[in-house]
């Protein structure tokens, strides 16, 4: 694994490469530009304050400037590790004229999709901060907790992205199950609505280790206190230990993938 | 420091031609059917297999040339991709020494949405150059490049 971790440090130049390819080719010729970053999350913040309209109607009470922070802050997260997983796991399949002809750690086709995918998210973010300080939002110290929530965020998108990939380089329907499978986990991960939501029933949604990460970015950014230690805890390490998981498993069947490409 | 750049030592690559199961759907009917017949018992090569090598052994010293003549199909790429690193063979060793870059396929990571010259930077770190080196050498590349297209 150490040997692995060197060879992948040498390929960092592909890496950047490829992460800059990925993003010159999505905004080039596209209409959108930039706009193309912001789009995803502002339809989630837009459901996301529909939700929390109903739910506000229902309980009569009215939606805070911290409901509308909260849903921004886990929306732009959520795309983050949506979207990663979605371009990593067609990253080895749609880069098969490459991965058949020439030798590098191949790993570097699902980094270089979160990567590019973190580019992303770094323009929505800096975009939700603007529109969050223009309306009155404030951080506090607590808010550096963010920094190490993104790189855990990070670390699972990259984990899942390189093990989904491998998958769907075997199995090509591998991505229609992670399509459908998206597609539904923003029902049950707590991106539109707040986990207290779930009552006496909280603690099995949090097992999902997005949860407690989502949760602890609103705690610090939103309702400025330091987050659920054992909670975050446990999504860092589950982080960990899927990315690690992740790795492994791709390294252990890259040798294959030439051949069965 | 030894004075041998590259060699193969009886090296056997395995090939399986015919259908392959690459999706899950096909998967599991599959994995029943094979149970089935590894319980009956098939030792060694199975029909739909062959060796795309078969006991390959050479050495090339530094300095030297090597070419390989063959049919289509007769595996010279497949020698290649071995020596490459690109596959693992199914027994046997291989060692290079120093740096190798192969041209199997010279335009494979050419994007029709990129510049010239950004698929020069591109396909110039693909085959293990660095920026730096890219950046002296690229006029060179690009005419390269033209001429290919």
């Amino acid at each position: 694994m150490l040997r692995d971790l060197k060879a992948l440090v040498g390929a960092r130049e592909i890496l950047y490469m490829l992460s800059w390819r990925d993003i010159k080719i999505r905004y080039k010729q596209s209409l959108m530009g930039l706009m193309w970053a912001i789009l995803m999350p502002s339809l989630i913040v837009g459901a996301g304050i529909l939700v929390r309209l109903a739910a506000a109607k229902y309980t009569a009470t009215s939606v805070s400037d911290h409901d509308l922070a909260s849903v921004i802050f886990r929306a732009t997260f959520w795309s983050l590790f949506v979207s990663s997983i979605r371009f990593g796991t067609n990253s080895l399949v749609a880069n098969n004229n490459l991965i058949s002809k020439l030798a590098f750690p191949k790993e570097v086709f699902p980094l270089a999709s979160v990567a590019s995918c973190l580019f992303d998210f770094l323009i929505a973010f800096t975009a939700a901060l603007i529109i969050l300080l223009v309306t009155g939002w404030r951080p506090s110290l607590d808010a550096l907790w963010a920094a190490p929530i993104l790189l855990t965020f990070v670390m699972l998108s990259a984990g899942l992205a390189m093990l989904l990939s491998a998958m769907n380089l075997f199995y090509r329907d591998v991505k229609y199950v992670v399509e459908v499978f998206l597609t539904y986990a923003i029902f049950f991960t707590p991106v539109l609505y707040e986990v207290s939501i779930a009552g006496k029933w909280r603690n099995l949604l949090l097992v999902n280790p997005v949860a407690p990460l989502l949760e602890a970015l609103a705690d610090t950014l939103v309702w400025r206190r330091p987050p659920n230690a054992l909670w975050t805890a446990y999504g860092f390490i589950a982080s960990v230990l899927i990315a690690a998981f992740g790795y492994w498993t791709f390294k252990r069947l890259e040798a294959d993938f030439a051949e069965r490409i | 420091m030894t004075d041998i750049a590259l060699s193969m030592d009886r090296v056997f690559k395995k090939f399986s031609r015919g259908k392959r199961h690459d999706s899950l759907r096909d998967l599991l009917p599959a994995l029943a059917s094979g149970l089935l017949r590894r319980a009956i018992g098939a030792g060694g090569l199975k029909p739909q297999e062959f060796w795309a090598l078969n006991d390959i052994s050479f050495e090339v010293k530094k300095g030297e040339s090597l070419g390989v003549v063959g049919h289509n199909g007769a595996g010279k790429s497949t020698l290649l991709k071995h020596l490459s690193g690109i596959m693992r063979p199914t027994h046997g060793d291989i060692t290079v020494h120093g740096r190798l870059s192969t041209l199997i396929e010279v335009g494979a990571g050419f994007h029709p949405d990129l510049t010239g010259r950004e698929n020069v930077y591109l396909n110039g770190v693909i085959l293990g150059m660095s920026r730096a080196e890219i950046r002296r050498d690229r006029f060179l590349f690009l005419c390269r490049a033209r001429a290919q297209w």
